[in-house]
């Protein structure tokens, strides 16, 4: 490993991340409730969804299970990751 | 023993040109395959580890060489002994990535490339800092007693890391039937990233397929059942720190806190081992899946599916 092959991997590294950013990658909303219930359920395992609401801007939702469970999804990047409500 | 470069420095340049093809391609049709967070980080894990693996360098070789010294044969440098090495190298690959997913003492080292909820090229980047640590090194030294070279071992194992760059893709659907019936395979791959209760813990491969097929691991991805990519509990920040380090803290945490006589567990069980029964495993998690009816929902449906690299629509036979 040479200093050369360092800072050239460094300015790879910062530099694609840039293009990513140019080229507008990324982002996400969700497209219905079905997909928020969906998304919990791949999410939690054993979870089984009954309702979802969907924020305005649809980067979030609160998904209710058959329990009563609540399971509150949050955009992440462009994927989505569900947390305890 | 002749100094060897490391093929991995040299196939930076193409791994840098790939990635950019790659997100021009999302751009033009599924803008949400790349996040530029998502990106540097992983590009940021994989700057890390090879610096991680530059400072232990020294030592896994002087090592590599001790144990060379006990060889129960002498191998030369022949045209022979080179594709011999590359299979008997991904068949200690194959062994030590089943235990990294079944242990997780060598899990909290391998976890770090698991931990994206995306699948692409930068993906295949997220490459571990704490292996040195771990100890993954034992699973080559067999290579080592049996008498191959270290520096053949290690070129080799070079060469293995690269083929697995480009198999982190969801750009090309299936290759041709022989290729994916010998070869890893973007597909196959996918299903290895994958947290489908189906797709848990299979297709350990580094080159050859066939290691799955021979110790029952495999599993083909199915076309109904599309892969969701990350961990079973995904850790939603991108901080490049506790992507490294998250689990071992967890080990750490657990063994503080874990009575006497489950400690061990904690450390050499499998990943979501707990001694109460409070967490999931992938068996866990499989039965919980098993136990319903098929879930009628599925995340991403609607979305356009990966394309093709041959004419071969259907999945590979199991
Ligand atoms: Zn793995
Ligand atoms: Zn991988």
């Amino acid at each position: 490993m040479s200093w050369t092959l360092l800072a050239g991997s460094l300015a790879g590294v910062l530099g694609l991340a840039l293009v990513a950013k140019l080229l507008r990658l990324g982002g996400a909303e969700l497209a219905s409730e079905d997909e928020a219930m969906a998304i919990a359920e791949a999410e939690r395992p054993g979870f089984v969804a009954v309702s979802a609401v969907l924020a305005e801007d649809r980067q979030s939702a609160v998904v209710t299970g058959t329990d009563g469970e609540q399971v509150r999804l949050r955009r992440h990047g462009a994927q989505f990751v569900a947390e305890h409500a | 023993m002749p100094d060897l470069p490391n093929p991995v420095d040299y196939a930076v340049p193409g791994f840098i040109a790939l990635v950019l093809i790659e997100m021009l391609i999302a751009r033009a049709r599924d803008k949400r395959r790349y996040c530029p967070k998502d990106t540097l980080t992983s590009l940021m894990l994989g700057f890390g580890s090879t610096i991680a693996g530059a400072l232990t360098a020294g030592a896994v070789y002087a090592m590599a060489v001790w144990v060379w010294g006990f060889r129960l044969l002498d191998i030369p440098y022949a045209w022979w002994a080179w594709p011999l090495c590359f299979v008997l190298d991904d068949l200690a690959y194959y062994v030590f990535h089943r235990s990294a997913h079944r242990v997780r003492w060598f899990w909290a080292s391998h976890v770090i490339h698991h931990s994206s909820q995306h699948y692409n090229l930068s993906t295949a980047l997220r490459q571990t800092w704490t292996g040195f640590f771990s100890m993954a090194f034992l699973f080559r030294l067999p290579l080592f007693l049996i008498g191959f070279p270290p520096a053949m071992v290690f070129f080799c194992a070079g060469v293995n890391l690269i083929y697995q760059f480009w198999i982190h893709t969801e750009v090309i659907g299936r290759c041709p039937r022989w290729f994916e019936a010998v070869m890893n395979t973007p597909s196959h791959h996918r299903v290895h990233h994958a947290t489908n209760p189906r797709y848990l813990d299979k297709n350990y491969a580094g080159v050859f397929i066939v290691w799955d097929r021979m110790f029952g691991s495999f599993t083909p991805e199915l076309d109904e059942d599309r892969p969701r990519y990350g961990l079973v509990k995904n850790l939603g920040r991108f901080n490049v720190l506790w992507a490294a380090f998250h689990e071992w803290i967890g080990i750490a945490r657990d063994l503080w806190s874990a009575p006497w006589r489950a400690k061990a567990g904690y450390a050499f069980g499998p990943p979501g081992w707990s001694h109460d029964g409070s967490r999931d495993t992938s068996e866990t998690i499989r039965e919980k899946w098993a136990g319903r009816a098929q879930p009628t929902r599925h995340p991403g449906e609607g979305r356009d599916p990966p394309s093709s690299c041959s004419s071969e629509p259907s999945a590979v036979a199991a």
